[in-house]
């Protein structure tokens, strides 16, 4: 069993991925299916780069049980004002700089749910929780 | 083909290597990072016109065989240091993105 929590410093852009290179790094560890951490890397980036460029902060929690790979993206606002726009795929309200860098496609959230057994998408002014999971016995859903 | 003989047979000019006995599978372009995280494999080399430092974190997360800058765009400095770090194989290519694409469907890609 793995707990893990990390620390998101918004706007930092030069160590975005690290935190979804160790979480992958971890999950390897695990000798999880090639699949399985194919998708949580990918989820684990999109989210990472989400809280990187829209919230001012926050952390990331991880827990791997024998049933479950469960991720906790939580920050400390602004929130998402509309998570169903937030959903649609090529929607974004990213900066002219984060769509330079090749950021802010829109496909964000939808890249995630895609990649993903479980998916809970909770927002407020105070801070957004996204809650990811990977179920480790049966099928991706 | 490997990042070696690819190297090779392009001369484009090599600013980092790590394993250059890795295969390269395919080819993967693209310079909106979300559908490179959504639709690259592992193995392919990434043609991109990006080359800020979230490009190598990209390449170690998807692992990528070869990172392939186009239009003699160099890695900036934090890049570049994170793909030493990472053994990220980063090639130039002199030429436009489309020219450059041409040469590896020439080698056979």
């Amino acid at each position: 069993m793995t707990i893990k929590t990390y620390d998101l410093i918004a706007k930092d852009f030069t160590n975005a991925g690290s935190i979804s290179s160790d979480i992958k790094k971890i999950a390897k560890s695990y000798d999880l299916p090639q699949d399985m951490i194919r998708r949580i890397a990918i989820a684990c980036y999109e989210a990472e780069i989400n809280m990187i460029i829209h919230s001012v902060g926050g952390n990331i929690h991880l827990t791997i049980d024998d049933d479950w790979v469960s991720i906790d993206f939580r920050d400390k606002g602004p929130g998402i004002d509309d998570l169903e726009l937030a959903m649609t795929p090529g929607w974004t309200t990213a900066s002219t700089d984060a769509q330079s860098m090749g950021f802010g496609a829109g496909m964000g959230l939808p890249n995630i749910k895609k990649n993903v057994d479980t998916f809970e998408l909770l927002s407020s002014p105070k801070g957004t929780l996204l809650r990811i999971g990977f179920k480790r016995k049966g099928e991706h859903v | 083909m490997t990042v070696l003989e690819l190297t090779q047979l392009t001369h484009w000019k090599m600013i980092n290597n790590g394993d250059l006995e890795l295969p390269v599978t395919g080819v993967y372009t693209g310079d909106l990072l979300s559908y490179v995280m959504g639709n690259g494999s592992s193995g392919q080399a990434w043609i991109t016109m990006q080359t800020h430092q979230n490009v190598i974190a990209i390449c170690s997360l998807k692992e990528f065989s070869l990172l392939i800058l186009v239009d003699n765009n160099a890695l900036d400095a934090e890049a570049l240091e994170s793909a030493v770090e990472n053994d990220i194989n980063v090639l130039v290519s002199p030429l436009p993105a489309f020219e450059t694409v041409k040469k590896l469907v020439q080698l056979g890609f």
